[in-house]
């Protein structure tokens, strides 16, 4: 199974999941994760062209073609343009749905991601939810990464070994200028970042960087920018020159790329390519300034934390705005109310986690439409958010916050939500079958229709006040322009707009007579308006940068609001625009005068269908990812290494994993095979894994006390093992798990001879474990946790309960039942700060208990490391931890972030049919005390330093010699200072 | 029990001022001040002089009230400001419409300011009485004797009427009073200090100025 | 029962009182709503509701008695008039509609509410 993990624990957590009744013994990656549901097996098909081999599954002829045809064409333009060939067919693997595309094993895929490429198998993946223009264009830049891998490192593999990566503009900065087009979007950030003053600026180690806030990395836009200037200064051939320039670069030590190409350095290539973009930008600094339309309504970070209007919604008062925005505290996209009056965020409508959905959808493409709106009663906002397979519409009360209604929706990406003027339906737009069409949902029955059904891209609708009438914009050729239906009929359809340029994000006036929208025809998005009995239309603003989402105030014509992009995000701006006459027009019906304008990629292919191959599943294996080193420091001192190879078939279906780990010379080797390809997954592994832990000897032999350590007491414990694990997730939160194994265990003293010499009894210590089991368990596992990613653990709770029975089938063989449970809980308190508690238990009972070991590190802090043994036990954590700075530059680098943590823990152990005591010897040659449980509390700092988690901590001892009264604890000892690397739980 | 009394009185007053808000709610809210002059339909304010009964010797009244107030006009208002000194008998003629529209035939966006002012100034006497002796500083001088303030009256009787129709639009009398410890103060001085209070009050209901008050809205 | 245990019981009862009583109105309704917005200084917003209110429940004497304060805040003094005289008709006792009504009154004579303003201090050296 393909955990939802951090991908640099994640062959942690499969070790984690190789036994079911050794839990306690993993004590470096405390997750377990959240789950990716396979909801559908997918029957793999493969047919190569002349450059790849396309791995698709859809049955429907023509979107096989259509994807040939424009990877074939993409890669003739990008050869020509490079002047390189690829030696290799490239592997290209087309998912016909973005939702299908998240369920790729090969890639990690979030909301947003539109393809993906890697290096080691040049693998390409892309999904079919966008029109065919926009898929070529991203196919050129994804096969350009391509490109880059094979130009740089050579062969496939080549990028294992590759240590010294080139910075990201370099790639995707290529890959943007590959394409040889400049997305209204890229335009608009880079002159936005021109015009205030904010361009990146390259360092001396040649990355780009920016100190304000940018939508996305400055790689993408100012890495195109970048090769347009070296283009425009160097000429055409000076691209390839820069490549070949960095082929050749050392492993350890990177030389700017631009000064070994070039021969500039940084400060004046910065100087040079400001000029040249101020220069490029000229023309734009007489047009208007965003902010001389009104003061910014809503998200103004850092002035507050949230960042970026992704869409709005004006109340049906005019005195609010509902803003999806992103929550920079939270690191979350949230709903906020702002007034109209001051700008003031009002309040925050979804504050903290939830798990009523995954995530909010937001568009950063405004052609698309406003991911929310209004209800014409005020009562309640839409928004579509990611509910399990697909998505479904939200209603939520924009006062109390809480969510009201949910509908399914059943296809693919839906988007751009408006209600009906009766608010009895709303109409929103989605994918369906490779087409995005129009569509109504009923909110009395949740019954779902298509409006449209047709081949065109509809996107953005509108409804006018009077219920009359939709107006959309229609993706033609690759340019949108306005469409007008009548609401009962959406088959007719009269186009509104015409000429050059993008028209899009439509909206009527209150009186339903005229149709504000959006226009790049100046090359910069305007607000426009169509009068519809006269066709004349009227110009509002002539922006520098882009302005969107027109809307009247509800009872004041003549005053709009809209979106502008303005220093690097979308602000809500309101203003009273009077609007000039530009033009006046005749609509016409679509294809009247001649059949509409649709992309076709440059080169035209015929399909073979006997060319098409079933995929051959676990045929061929590969190196899925380059082998990880991870380190661990245990509070006894003893340091923890390993490395592991991982192979895998080229869908990432299929996975084999070796794993070697080493810990005071003792090893462990694993071996697993997890077969993902569906929802039930399963995994074989054979391991032998060897760990030590320090029996508590003066538990049998209190004379051993005065003359030994804990340490001498070192014991290791040897389990060799062939099993096989199943999961199958009912969520993405919960799932189960099944185990059926053989185990072999050898446990002994590391120095048996002298320990067992210097025991007053004869028999010595004898809870050891030799001897066999076969068991077979079963588990229930959850995670709705929410992960911070700086700290850890955030919001939410996790919790693992599993039950293993032994069976005594022959000789030699252990028989217990044991069960165990995990349960945490995270309190988030704001800012960072949270409460975390944690309670593990577990009981073995039977002929042969199963002995577990634990203490130390975050467990019983005051424990020695692994020197609780028993058969049955609990300990209790409560934690708060406190931020105390995001990042601190030092002499020794970049730290933090650093967190403070009050704790306090407590434990109860016993071995089976004995009681469950403690002994401490606080004063040497004083008998010991009894006590029912231990514990310890006191504070430390958690700081990351070279991408570990370094705990410093000061710890007291704290006992309880009668645990039936809990407030008779004591306290042992000074504050001991104790030091670990690991992760929280 | 009783220990805990100061406890649980605390929390019955709590209880009871959580309580308090069951079917109404005290609200501050800055509310518009009430006009009947509407700013718009004029252009031009003509300071045609006011009836001026009584002023300091060396202080021209008249000149002073429109250097005053005509830029408050100008800018607040965006009126063009004249001054167009009209010969005032009586107080009658501020009542006489005929008169005003003669002054300015035809349509016209006019606004006369006109009325009547005085500024008057007396000096007044008080027995001050022994201050205690300071322990604390003995050498404090000890008061005692005679107090002098100088008194200075603004008495406004402010018209503002329309010119083409001769309307009265704006018919408000405004007296203010300040007391000076120095014998010399000057007169354009406390003519300014006098003429600020008059402003704010004159200009808040103009401009419809909002002003703190307070209103109760029900819960049900 | 301990002390510590009856002090817990007490602190929580505080909380919950503190909750339900400080909270403020219940917006489960469409008046609470308006003055939800009203302390937002979202006036155009509550009038939206009060009104709205009005058109599912004409004799809401909150909605007539609030709506007549927005219509003042919003200067429109006829309009306020008629709330309030609404209000009247039908609760013509409530104290506070009489006291707001009376306030919206003196409000229109701006003598009468000049002479509520404090005058500045005379200068004294």
């Amino acid at each position: 199974m393909t955990l939802r993990a951090r991908s640099s624990a994640r062959l942690a957590l499969l070790l984690i999941l190789v036994s079911a009744t050794a839990a306690q013994e993993f004590m470096f990656y405390p997750y377990y994760g959240k789950n990716k549901v396979i909801y559908e097996t997918f029957r793999w098909k493969s047919y190569p062209t002349e450059h790849f081999r396309i791995y698709f599954y859809t049955e429907e002829p023509r979107t096989l073609k259509n994807v040939a045809e424009v990877a074939e064409s993409a890669y003739q333009k990008l050869s020509e343009a490079l002047k390189h060939q690829l030696a290799d067919p490239v592997p290209l693997i087309f998912y016909t749905t973005y939702t299908d595309f998240e369920l790729s094993n090969v890639f990690d895929i979030s909301e947003g991601v539109l393809g993906v490429s890697e290096p080691l198998l040049h693998r390409i993946g892309i999904h079919g939810d966008m029109p065919l223009d926009e898929l070529q264009r991203l196919v050129e830049h994804e096969l350009a990464h391509v490109f880059e891998f094979d130009i740089l490192w050579g062969s496939q593999s080549a990028a294992l070994y590759a240590l010294n990566i080139p910075p990201l503009w370099l790639f995707e900065g290529l890959s943007e200028y590959a394409t040889q087009d400049w997305s209204a979007w890229s335009t608009m950030i880079v002159r936005d970042a021109v015009l205030n003053d904010r361009i990146p600026e390259m360092t001396e180690s040649g990355d780009l960087t920016t100190r304000f806030p940018m939508p996305r990395d400055p790689s993408y836009d100012f890495g195109h920018a970048i090769y347009d200037f070296i283009e425009a200064r160097y000429g055409k051939n000076a691209v390839k020159d820069l490549w070949q320039s960095i082929k050749g670069s050392p492993l350890i030590r990177r030389i700017t790329p631009v000064k070994k190409a070039f021969n500039i350095k940084p400060h004046d290539f910065n100087h040079e390519f400001q000029k040249y973009l101020r220069e490029k930008n000229r023309k734009f600094l007489l047009r208007e300034n965003p902010a001389d339309y009104s003061i910014a309504l809503g998200p103004k970070f850092p002035l507050n934390p949230y960042y970026f209007t992704f869409s709005h919604a004006v109340s049906p008062s005019g005195d609010l705005v509902a803003a999806l925005t992103y929550n920079v505290t939270d690191f979350d996209v949230d709903l906020v109310l702002v007034s109209t009056e001051d700008g003031s965020i009002i309040k925050n409508i979804t504050p903290g986690f939830t798990t009523e959905y995954e995530y909010i959808v937001y568009e950063y493409d405004p052609s698309l439409g406003s991911d929310i709106a209004w209800s014409p009663d005020g009562d309640t906002i839409a928004f579509i958010a990611r509910d399990g397979r697909k998505y479904s519409l939200y209603l939520i009360d924009p006062v109390r916050g809480g969510i009201v209604g949910k509908y399914k929706i059943g296809h693919d990406r839906p988007s751009a939500p408006r209600f009906f003027p009766d608010g009895r339906a709303v109409m929103f737009t989605a994918f369906t079958q490779g087409t995005h069409d129009i569509f109504e949902l009923d909110l009395q029955s949740g019954e779902i229709v298509n409006l449209t059904r047709d081949d065109y891209f509809e996107k953005a609708p509108a409804i006018s006040p009077d219920g009359l009438s939709v107006v959309y914009s229609i993706r033609l050729d690759n340019t949108d322009k306005l469409f007008l239906s009548p609401l009962a009929d959406l088959s007719q359809k009269t186009q509104l707009t015409f000429g050059p340029g993008n028209t899009t994000c439509p909206s009527f006036s209150t009186d339903s007579r005229r149709v504000y929208y959006v226009g790049d025809v100046r090359e910069a998005f305007n607000i426009y308006s169509v009068e519809l009995a006269s066709g004349e239309i009227k110009r509002y603003t002539d922006v520098w940068t882009g302005n969107f989402f027109p809307s009247a105030h509800p009872s004041d014509p003549g005053t709009l609001f809209f979106s502008s992009f303005n220093k690097g995000s979308y602000q809500v701006f309101t203003a009273r625009l009077e609007g000039t006459v530009e033009d006046r027009v005749t609509f016409a019906g679509l294809g009247s005068a001649q059949p509409p304008r649709r992309f076709r990629p440059a080169l035209t292919l015929d399909i073979e269908d006997k060319k098409i191959e079933p995929y051959p599943g676990i045929n061929k294996l590969y190196v899925a990812r380059r082998p990880p080193i991870d380190v661990v420091v245990s509070s006894d001192g003893s340091l923890y290494g390993g490395a592991a190879l991982a192979f895998g078939d080229l869908l990432g279906d299929h996975n084999f994993l070796v794993m070697i780990y080493q810990a005071r010379g003792l090893r462990s080797y694993y071996l697993s095979y997890l077969n993902q390809k569906r929802r039930l997954q399963f995994m074989p592994t054979v391991f032998e894994f060897t760990m030590f832990y320090y029996p508590p000897y003066a538990y049998i032999d209190p004379l051993l006390y005065d003359r030994l350590t804990y340490q001498d007491a070192i014991a290791y414990r040897k389990i060799t093992s062939a099993n096989i694990e199943a999961y199958y997730p009912l969520n993405r939160y919960y799932r189960l798990e099944g185990n059926l194994g053989f185990y072999r265990y050898e446990e002994n003293f590391f120095d048996p001879y002298s320990l067992n010499q210097q025991s007053s009894r004869p028999a010595g210590y004898n809870y050891f474990w030799n001897g066999n089991v076969l068991s077979f368990s079963l588990a229930f596992v959850g995670e709705t946790t929410h992960f911070s990613p700086y700290y850890g653990p955030r919001a939410g709770h996790t919790f693992r309960f599993s039950l293993a029975q032994a069976f005594p089938v022959a000789q030699g063989f252990f028989s217990n039942t044991t069960v165990r449970a995990d349960l945490r809980k995270y309190l988030y308190l704001g800012g960072d700060a949270l409460v975390a508690l944690r309670l593990e238990g577990w009981a073995s009972r039977g002929r042969d208990p199963y002995v577990s070991y634990y203490g130390g590190n975050n467990q019983v802090r005051s424990a020695y490391f692994y020197n609780i043994v028993c058969t049955e036990g609990w300990f209790a954590n409560a934690e708060l931890r406190l931020p105390l700075i995001n990042v601190a530059s030092t002499i020794i680098g970049t730290i933090g972030p650093i967190r403070a943590v009050l704790f306090f823990d407590i434990t109860r152990a016993k071995f089976n049919g004995y009681p469950g005591k403690f002994y401490l010897s606080p004063e040497p040659l004083r008998p010991p005390v009894v006590l029912d449980a231990i514990g310890s509390y006191g504070w430390g700092v958690q700081l990351f330093l070279l991408g570990l988690p370094i705990h410093i901590e000061w710890v007291k001892k704290l006992g309880w010699p009668d645990i039936s009264d809990p407030f008779s604890l004591q306290t042992y000892g000074q504050f001991e200072t104790k030091f670990w690397i690991g992760l929280d739980f | 029990m009783r220990k805990n009394s100061p406890i649980l009185l605390c929390l019955l007053v709590l209880l009871a001022a959580c309580r308090g808000g069951d079917t109404y709610r005290k609200i501050r809210v800055e509310l518009p001040a009430y006009s009947t002059l509407h700013p718009e339909q004029f252009e031009q304010a003509i300071f045609s002089g006011f009836l001026v009964a009584k002023e300091p010797d060396g202080l021209d009244l008249n000149k002073e009230i429109a250097e005053y107030f005509g830029p408050d006009f100008e800018k607040k208002l965006h009126f063009r400001v004249t001054v167009q000194r009209v010969a005032l008998e009586s107080e009658e003629l501020f009542r006489k419409p005929d008169f005003w529209r003669s002054l300015a035939p035809g349509p016209s966006r006019v606004l006369y300011v006109t009325g009547k002012a005085e500024l008057t100034r007396e000096m007044r006497k008080s027995i001050l009485g022994k201050a205690k002796s300071d322990a604390d500083d003995p050498l404090a001088q000890q008061r005692g004797g005679v107090a002098e303030r100088t008194l200075f009256s603004l008495s406004l009787h402010l018209y503002l009427i329309r010119g083409d129709s001769g309307e009265v639009v704006l018919d408000r009398d405004f007296k203010e009073t300040k007391a000076y410890t120095n014998p010399k103060q000057r007169a354009d001085f406390a003519f300014y200090d006098l003429a600020q209070r008059v402003r704010t009050k004159l200009f808040r209901p103009i401009l419809s100025e909002e002003r703190m008050q307070e209103r109760y809205l029900l819960l049900k | 029962m301990s002390k510590t245990t009856l002090a817990v019981i007490a602190l929580a009862f505080l909380g919950i009182s503190l909750v339900s009583g400080c909270a403020g109105p219940h917006l489960k309704d469409q008046v609470g709503f308006g003055i939800w917005a009203a302390d937002n200084d979202l006036w155009d917003e509550a009038i939206f509701r009060w009104k709205k209110v009005l058109g599912q429940d004409p004799l809401s004497v909150a909605a007539h008695n609030n709506l007549a304060v927005a219509y003042e805040k919003k200067g429109l003094w006829e309009e306020a008039r008629k709330e309030y005289e609404a209000a009247l008709k039908l609760a013509p006792d409530n104290p506070w509609i009489k006291l707001n009504f009376k306030n919206f009154k003196d409000n229109l004579e701006p003598g009468k509410s000049d002479k509520k303003d404090k005058a500045a201090p005379d200068e004294k050296k």
